[in-house]
């Protein structure tokens, strides 16, 4: 909780403030909402990324204890092929460790400012640098760091393997393949990750980044080829005493483990991308890398992010791929293709690519590609056509003292935080704005400071606390986000907080009202996005979407079916825009999904902009057939143990279909490319018009 | 839920507010409307077992003296003996079931009028006023409206507990503090009188406060379950279900306040927050159906923790704290109505709740004071 008055948004205070507007609320107000499994009181390790002013490199910072501070910076696992001197900037994934809480007091968005302010103290002194950012996420367990480890990299090669690898010719007709999958829930010693003769497993490496540390990596627990081997050796076909031994059942983050369901995300991605099928593929030539992201990452949808989990788990990909090259072909910079599946996102953000986090997922792919090392990013569309968490004020509708009013709807019961993001385009001359909020019983909403704002030159922070009658139940911040876009961050408490002391943000129908005050017109709509506010699979924690609740949106056709194309013109909510909002950039395949029988887009998927620049950062590439029908939802993968099957349904089932195609396409010149689908049911001429752009090229299964 | 056959009302619900004229929910036919169902366990007599009785007794009564009086051997014996509670064990769980809903009514009494003046709902125990409520007006009512659109997103979420909840919703108790049917039958019988005094306390309430149930007052709520054909205010299932809640955690704090080695309830404190929390779950899941308004479940709420209160007394003596509720436009949530459950911060005062500071002495009855008894010897390691 907030310690001293003026850090709790940042405003009004001579603070630095080198973190973002989302860790102003969840390391301050919003913190006491989230049920952290490591309290702030106690926290001490925090994942984050770490943007450094071009120059710099992170060992710059690592390690060292600074003078009047309790903080250092923990590196992990960094991939070598990212250069440490480049002529932008760069953001590193790090792991913070804000010292002994007991001689620290509770970490909060205050001393988390001021310890990286002592930090990167000598990089600002010595160069007239502009400041390094931080974007943290939740606090890991203490137990699963070990604060002096960087991970060791020595790998023995699966002799057959090798031997196979060596046979090939010059130009092999098969050769070498990466399967990378960052998930939840990784069954690492499922049947299906075998080799062709089920003596050994497939899987190079996994790392489940919240298991309790056994010493071989700076966080969590690494299995290699021949850990994996040991414990199928020691245990015989018992998973369960399998993943029981190898400390994969644990607890982590307060959650139960995933692993311990008959289904996980990550069992049925993995197996859908990398899994044993009767393709006629020689998957023995597949391997496979799995990082399981901290349940605290997977489980919390918006505040906490997961930039610094996500991109120490690209980094560890990385690198691992060039151990795998090394060990199999005698060179860590051979042409070894990666595939890396990444089934996660968030519905906010710019959406063209300028998110750090998708900034820095871009930059890496980029260096490896330059390195003429064939890489494929793929990710899922997202699954939020539907949900109404999307909606556009367009320039016309923000007339100079004419307030438009966004109709926010918060669900009752709602134990976590809500958080909606107001993107002002800032690219032009500037543009005056007021914002306020009324509760769901028409009462205005007491801000802490003026909500004006400017969007555009001349801009600046704007944070303020909300409260109904003397009750602190949200915070806004308003910033500039970059030359392109000034971003709103309001966020809403819980309807009804798992901890009852605490003060609730009353359920219904909020209205946040945005009036032009002056300045020029936006050059463009105003988008409004809501976070992700619901329970993942396989995670209760009693999430409630909220969403925008508008007569107009018309969420169902005349004679009841879902909305399958894009609302009238005149409408708030759009269904076009809600792609996942970490894959809007140029180095990523988006996938979404249709129905296997008739070709058409699925009643969830996502979907990029509707009038895309071709081939732009944001549309949608390809399609998958991720359901069976409307009546048969969902597509079949393996469950936790092998020899189950279960059939879920999102995009994230369609996105390892098509990362599948890509691998076995590296792998094997004479496989077969894949069919394209027809649409072969009657559908609107709207909904054919929209289709190519909904669903990029659709494939056949 | 295992066995429940014999206990009163636990199987059967006919005659509960909200539940009456609900197809599928009346309990043994020729009781529905005594509240006090099932009346007739087991319900009629086997033919084939009357015939076989008739023929067996016809064959063998000739080893009998074929005459009890005449030539009958004497000797002393003696009848029942007398009292109100001396044969309570003798006699069937509806019977006993019958005889506190009676013994708790004599002490009643309600009038149309407030002693405040106006019109509204005073309920008094031997002229002792307990409990008054004042009906929302017609625009409040519309008001309250919008909880109703706000909680209908919930439908798909908790459909199972709703259809569940139409009768008593003794299971989503009884869960909580670990009872079983045949371990805890008195304790069931406990759960069962209190839901059936607080269903005919509530419906005569209803009916001095007559009002429209939600789906009269707007065209978009379209319940998802048959709207009850009795008033909207106030809500049986909270006035049930916050008597419950009262009653059991009443039971807790009872046994925990028993020597150390006796007790049977290290996390009382817990469970008595999930049993309000539970109450506060039923009552609003009518709410999520499209059923009641918030405003009739803090009518019910406030009414049922009195009669849960009264239930208690009668049991071992003890106070019944008067309340007034004069409706607000507020949402229910356990916090605001009772915030020292759960230590939350809020004041039912805000939401026209006021509860006195002292509570009417009521003393305990000879008819409850026996099932106290035998509830608290379930509960005897």
């Amino acid at each position: 909780m907030i310690t001293d008055g003026g850090n709790s948004a940042g405003g009004g205070s001579a603070e630095p403030r080198l973190t973002g507007a989302y860790e102003a609320w969840t390391y301050g107000q919003g913190s006491a909402y989230a049920a952290l499994a490591v309290p702030l009181a106690v926290a001490r390790f925090v994942p984050a990324i770490m943007t450094l002013p071009p120059g710099a490199a992170p060992e710059d910072l690592a390690d060292q204890p600074t003078d009047g501070g309790t903080g250092r910076v923990l590196l992990p696992v960094l991939w070598t092929g990212l250069s440490r001197r480049a002529r932008t900037a760069v953001p590193w994934p790090v792991l913070l460790d804000f010292g002994d809480p007991l001689g620290r007091g509770p970490l909060d968005a205050g001393i988390v400012n001021r310890q990286l302010a002592i930090l990167t103290g000598p990089i600002l002194a010595s160069t007239n640098r502009t400041q390094p950012n931080f974007a943290l996420n939740a606090p890991l367990v203490t137990g699963t760091v070990s604060p002096a480890v960087r991970g060791s990299t020595a790998i023995a090669p699966d002799p057959r393997v090798l031997a196979r690898v060596n046979r090939t010719g010059a130009r092999p007709r098969v050769r070498l393949t990466v399967m990378a999958v960052i998930d939840d829930g990784i069954p690492f010693a499922h049947r299906n990750l075998l080799n062709e003769v089920g003596d050994s497993t497939r899987v190079e490496f996994c790392w489940l980044q919240s298991a309790t540390t056994n010493g071989n990596l700076l966080f969590g627990k690494q299995f290699t080829r021949t850990d994996i081997d040991a414990l199928r050796a020691t245990h015989g076909p018992d998973e369960d005493a399998i993943y029981h031994h190898a400390g994969a059942l644990e607890e982590t983050d307060g959650a139960p483990a995933t692993l311990g369901h008959v289904a996980s995300h990550g069992a049925h991605v993995l197996d859908a991308a990398a899994g044993r099928r009767n393709d006629g593929a020689d998957l023995d030539l597949l391997r496979v890398i799995a990082v399981q992201l901290p349940a605290s990452v997977t489980i919390d949808t918006t505040g906490y992010r997961k930039d610094g989990a996500v991109l120490a788990a690209l980094h560890y990909i990385f690198a691992r791929a060039d151990d795998i090259a090394l060990a199999y072909l005698g060179d860590a910079s051979a042409e070894l293709p990666l595939v890396i599946n990444l089934s996660y996102g968030f519905t906010g953000g710019p959406h063209d690519g300028s998110d750090p986090l998708e900034g820095a997922i871009a930059q890496m792919v980029a260096a490896r590609k330059a390195q003429n090392k064939p890489t494929t990013l793929v990710m899922p569309a997202g699954n939020s056509w539907a949900d109404a968490m999307l909606g556009e004020i367009a320039p016309g509708d923000l007339l100079v003292g004419r307030p438009f009013e966004i109709p926010w709807r918060l669900q009752p019961n709602d134990a976590t935080s809500s958080y909606l993001e107001i993107w002002a385009p800032a690219s032009g001359a500037p543009s005056s704005y007021r914002l306020s909020l009324t509760d769901p019983q028409g009462r205005a909403v007491t801000a802490s400071a003026s909500l004006a704002f400017t969007a555009g030159p001349g801009g600046a922070l704007v944070a303020a606390d909300l409260s109904l009658s003397g009750a602190v139940v949200g915070q806004v911040d308003i910033a500039p986000f970059n030359a392109a876009w000034t971003r709103a961050r309001i966020a809403l408490a819980s309807t009804e907080p798992r901890d009852q002391t605490l003060p609730a943000a009353p359920a219904g129908q909020w209205s946040v009202s945005l009036t032009r005050t002056g300045g020029a017109a936006p050059t463009g709509p105003v988008s409004c996005r809501i976070q992700r506010d619901n329970d993942p699979f396989g995670y209760v924690r009693g999430g409630k979407q909220s969403y925008f609740d508008e007569l107009a949106d018309e969420r169902q056709t005349p004679d009841g079916a879902p909305a399958r194309i894009e609302n009238p013109p005149g409408a708030f909510v759009r269904r076009f825009g809600t792609v996942n909002g970490l894959a809007t950039h140029d180095q990523v395949t988006v996938v979404s999904s249709h129905y296997a029988d008739t070709g058409r887009a699925t009643a969830y998927a996502s979907a990029g902009p509707l009038s895309p620049v071709p081939g732009a950062p944001g549309a949608v590439g390809v399609s998958m057939p991720a359901d069976a029908s409307t009546a048969l939802r969902g597509s079949l993968a393996a469950g936790t143990r092998s020899g189950s099957a279960i059939r879920l349904s999102g995009t994230s089932m369609a996105a390892p279909l098509y990362a599948r195609r890509i691998a076995l396409a590296h792998l094997d010149s004479a496989l077969p490319l894949s069919q394209v689908q027809p649409l072969t049911a009657p559908v609107s001429q709207a909904e054919d018009a929209e289709r190519p752009v909904r669903l990029g090229q659709a494939l056949a299964g | 839920m295992s066995s429940l056959s014999g206990t009163s009302g636990t199987s059967g619900t006919s005659g509960t507010s909200g539940t009456s004229g609900t197809s599928g929910t009346s309990g043994t036919s020729g009781t529905s409307g005594t509240g006090v169902a099932p009346f007739i366990p087991g319900g009629s007599v086997n033919p084939l077992l009357a015939g076989g009785l008739i023929v067996s007794g016809m064959s063998i009564r000739h080893v009998a003296d074929p005459d009890d009086v005449q030539g009958a051997t004497v000797f002393p014996y003696n009848d029942m003996p007398l009292g109100p509670a001396a044969n309570l064990a003798q006699w069937a769980p509806w019977v006993r079931a019958s005889l506190y809903l009676t013994d708790t009514i004599k002490s009643l009494d309600w009038r149309a009028s407030l002693p405040s003046g106006g019109t509204g709902f005073a309920l008094s125990y031997r002229r002792k006023i307990l409990v008054t409520l004042k009906r929302p007006s017609p625009d409040l009512f519309r008001l309250q409206l919008k909880h109703l659109r706000s909680y209908s997103d919930q439908r798909a979420d908790r459909a199972a507990e709703v259809l569940t909840q139409v009768g008593f919703p003794t299971d989503y108790f009884a869960g909580i503090i670990g009872l079983n049917g045949d371990a805890n039958p008195r304790t069931f019988e406990l759960i069962a009188i209190t839901q059936v005094i607080a269903s005919h306390l509530v419906l005569v309430a209803k009916n001095h406060l007559p009002a429209l149930r939600p789906d009269k007052r707007g065209a978009s709520v379209l319940p998802m379950i048959p709207t009850p054909a009795h008033s909207s205010f106030p809500s049986g299932h909270a006035t049930e279900a916050f008597a419950v809640a009262t009653v059991l955690s009443g039971l807790l704090e009872h046994l925990d306040a028993l020597p150390p080695a006796k007790r049977r309830f290290p996390v009382k404190d817990k469970l008595v927050k999930l049993l309000y929390k539970q109450a506060e779950r039923i009552a609003v899941n009518r709410t999520v159906a499209g059923v009641h308004f918030p405003v009739d479940t803090w009518a019910g709420a406030a009414l049922g923790e009195a009669v849960g209160q009264l239930i208690l007394a009668r049991c071992r003596g003890g106070p019944v704290v008067p309340r007034d509720y004069d409706p607000t436009d507020s949402d229910f949530q356990l916090t605001q109505f009772i915030p020292a459950v759960t230590g939350g911060a809020g004041n039912p005062a805000n939401h026209g709740l006021t509860r006195a500071a002292t509570g009417v002495a009521v003393p305990s009855g000879p008819l409850f004071a026996w099932l106290w008894r035998k509830v608290v010897e379930e509960h005897a390691l």
